[in-house]
């Protein structure tokens, strides 16, 4: 078992995709970017709901795709598990029927496999209902039900939240996670969510304009983002460009601060995250500053800062942490362990865990 | 007593018509409703045509088409042994093309609004493409085929001009409910017109009385649910 490895570029209609990564079996990861970046074309390509200009796609150390080789498995061969976005149940079969669509056996077989999911997914009593009749939460449970069924090699989620009330979300991507806990094989999910991302997924794929900006374990990306697009996409709201550095010291307009190590010369950016940066009310200290605003968002109390060259730097403390009133002069010290250098993004490579036989090398 | 022939003559082809659009009709709309071709439009229009075209025109086409000089004619008539036009195998495919756009176009217009990611899920299920079809696209599109089908039949049963020109008016063999009407017209034997025209109306109130009895539960199904 080698997980999936993609290597592919495709287009349409002005849209290019080129993505080369590596995604491990027994770990979920979520694909994560805005709308436009591609994230649902990966899923459909892996799925060979659409097929490939170049490259290749290997799962499992099977070939499903080779445009080269003119090779391109049909869905129906490949054995995917996909839910879709809103799900596509098929709404004039009952739940049983649609679990059962996919699983392979005697009408007696499918059937006693179907009422084992209904109860593993807690949908128990429903089995006869048409999925139009249930609530959202329900539609979903059915979905992976259906996706799951016949046992297959990968699970596609795509957006499985974005029909969801946000109340529920919470609870949802908590049985999600719990379901998705046990699978041997890889699964990729697609959202647009950090939230959903953070909560369900073990590694994090960041992609931007088609191409993935950066792949790693969930804490890695969302704590050293490196780019600023997957700074932005990680939900990183205090960034300052970049004007000159020397040895540890990076600086702009804003002023400057010191890295507890080299910077890369490709650096354009520096990001920091809100709940790191000190405020300092003597004069000198730091970063000057004026406080714009104070506000508490439950837990959270968010100072707005203004920094002399007009740039806007976000401070998160605890709610019953004082804050100087709205009109300060303060000084934000940003201390240098905390501060993460971050390239233009565009120009940095794509993570490459696959070698030319398309085996994968654990990063 | 009334010669029921050309009622059971009129059914027949009808039916027989109906089978045959299907099954070309069915591909036709499919691709059309699929297609990314920019030559969509052009075929949609050639499809389109038998709507607006006088009866006569396509008649006249069809016959010059279809006879035995013609392209279609020549083959079939070297093929069988015997010619195409004024007969029940002629008024067939006459027909088909007067009501090609009936059943092609609530058809396409049905696989158009088909949820697509359902036929994908399908797919990814590993199901093949002719269960794909039965067991998810029919079920989602058989008000579509309803109303192919009803229109369709309907519309074969009551060509007039088409019938003419390419049939004539053989009784037995060409001489359909309509041309049956109009010759006893001419006979003066109103009577008879009479009867013919109102099992006709009859026919198809109750042909159509399902369709929109069907269309009117649907919508209030709609509303109950949403």
């Amino acid at each position: 078992m080698t997980g999936i490895c993609i290597q592919a570029t495709h287009r349409r209609g002005g849209f290019d995709l080129d993505v080369q990564a590596g995604f491990s079996d027994g770990r979920v990861t979520a694909i994560l970017g805005g709308s436009g970046a591609g994230k649902s074309t990966l899923l459909r390509l892996v799925a060979g709901l659409e097929s490939l200009k170049t490259g290749r796609i290997h799962v499992g150390g099977r070939t499903w795709a080779d445009a080269a080789a003119g090779l391109h498995l049909p869905p129906q061969k490949r054995s995917v598990g996909y839910v879709f976005q809103d799900y596509a149940l098929f709404d004039h079969m009952s739940v049983a029927g649609n679990i059962a669509f996919g699983i392979k056996g005697s009408r007696k077989e499918r059937g006693r496999e179907a009422s084992r999911w209904c109860e593993r997914m807690h949908l128990d009593g429903l089995a006869e209902r048409t999925p139009d009749t249930l609530s959202g939460g329900q539609r979903q449970r059915v979905a992976l039900a259906r996706a799951l069924a016949p046992d297959p090699d990968i699970l596609l989620l795509d957006e499985p939240f974005s029909a969801i009330d946000t109340h529920l979300k919470r609870k949802l991507t908590d049985d999600l996670k719990d379901v998705l806990r046990d699978r041997p094989r890889a699964v990729l999910m697609v959202t647009h969510a950090l939230e959903e991302a953070r909560t369900v997924a073990d590694d994090i794929a960041v992609m931007a304009g088609g191409r993935v900006m950066r792949l790693g374990t969930a804490s890695d990306v969302t704590d050293d983002p490196r780019a600023h697009e997957v700074a932005v996409l990680t939900g990183w709201r205090n960034l300052l460009a970049v004007g000159w550095m020397s040895g540890n010291r990076m600086g702009g307009a804003w002023g400057a601060v010191d890295l507890d190590h080299p910077a890369p010369v490709d650096a354009a950016w520096i990001g920091i995250r809100p709940e790191r940066i000190r405020i300092e009310s003597q004069p000198g200290a730091g970063l000057p500053a004026i406080i714009k605003s104070v506000r508490d968002f439950g837990p959270v109390r968010e100072a707005e800062c203004v920094l002399g060259c007009g740039a806007t730097l976000t401070v998160h403390k605890a709610w019953d942490t004082p804050l100087p009133a709205p009109g300060t002069r303060v000084g934000l010290v940003l201390p240098g362990e905390h501060v993460r250098p971050l390239t233009e993004g565009r120009a940095m490579a794509a993570v490459d865990r696959c070698d030319a036989r398309g085996r994968q090398a654990r990063a | 007593m009334i010669d029921m022939a050309p009622f059971t003559l009129s059914i027949q082809l009808a039916a027989v018509t109906l089978a045959v659009l299907l099954i070309i009709g069915t591909p036709l709309a499919w691709w059309l409703a699929m297609t990314r071709t920019p030559f969509k439009p052009v075929v949609e229009t050639v499809t389109a045509l038998p709507l607006v075209l006088p009866p006569t025109v396509l008649g006249f086409y069809l016959l010059v088409f279809l006879g035995p000089q013609g392209w279609a004619g020549g083959m079939w008539n070297a093929f069988f042994g015997r010619p195409l036009t004024f007969t029940f195998a002629g008024l067939v495919v006459a027909s088909c093309v007067y009501s090609l756009p009936f059943v092609v176009q609530p058809l396409q217009g049905a696989f158009e609004r088909l949820d697509r990611r359902t036929v994908e899920a399908a797919l990814t299920l590993g199901a093949s493409w002719p269960r794909t079809f039965v067991q998810v696209v029919l079920p989602q599109v058989r008000h579509g085929l309803l109303t192919a089908s009803v229109l369709g039949f309907a519309h074969t049963i009551g060509e007039f001009g088409v019938v003419l020109m390419v049939g004539g008016n053989i009784p037995g063999e060409t001489q359909v409910l309509s041309i049956a009407i109009y010759e006893h017209v001419e006979a003066l034997d109103y009577a008879a017109a009479g009867t013919l025209s109102s099992i006709l109306v009859a026919a198809s109130f109750v042909g159509l009385l399902p369709l929109y009895s069907q269309a009117r539960k649907r919508r209030k199904w709609r509303e109950v649910s949403a």
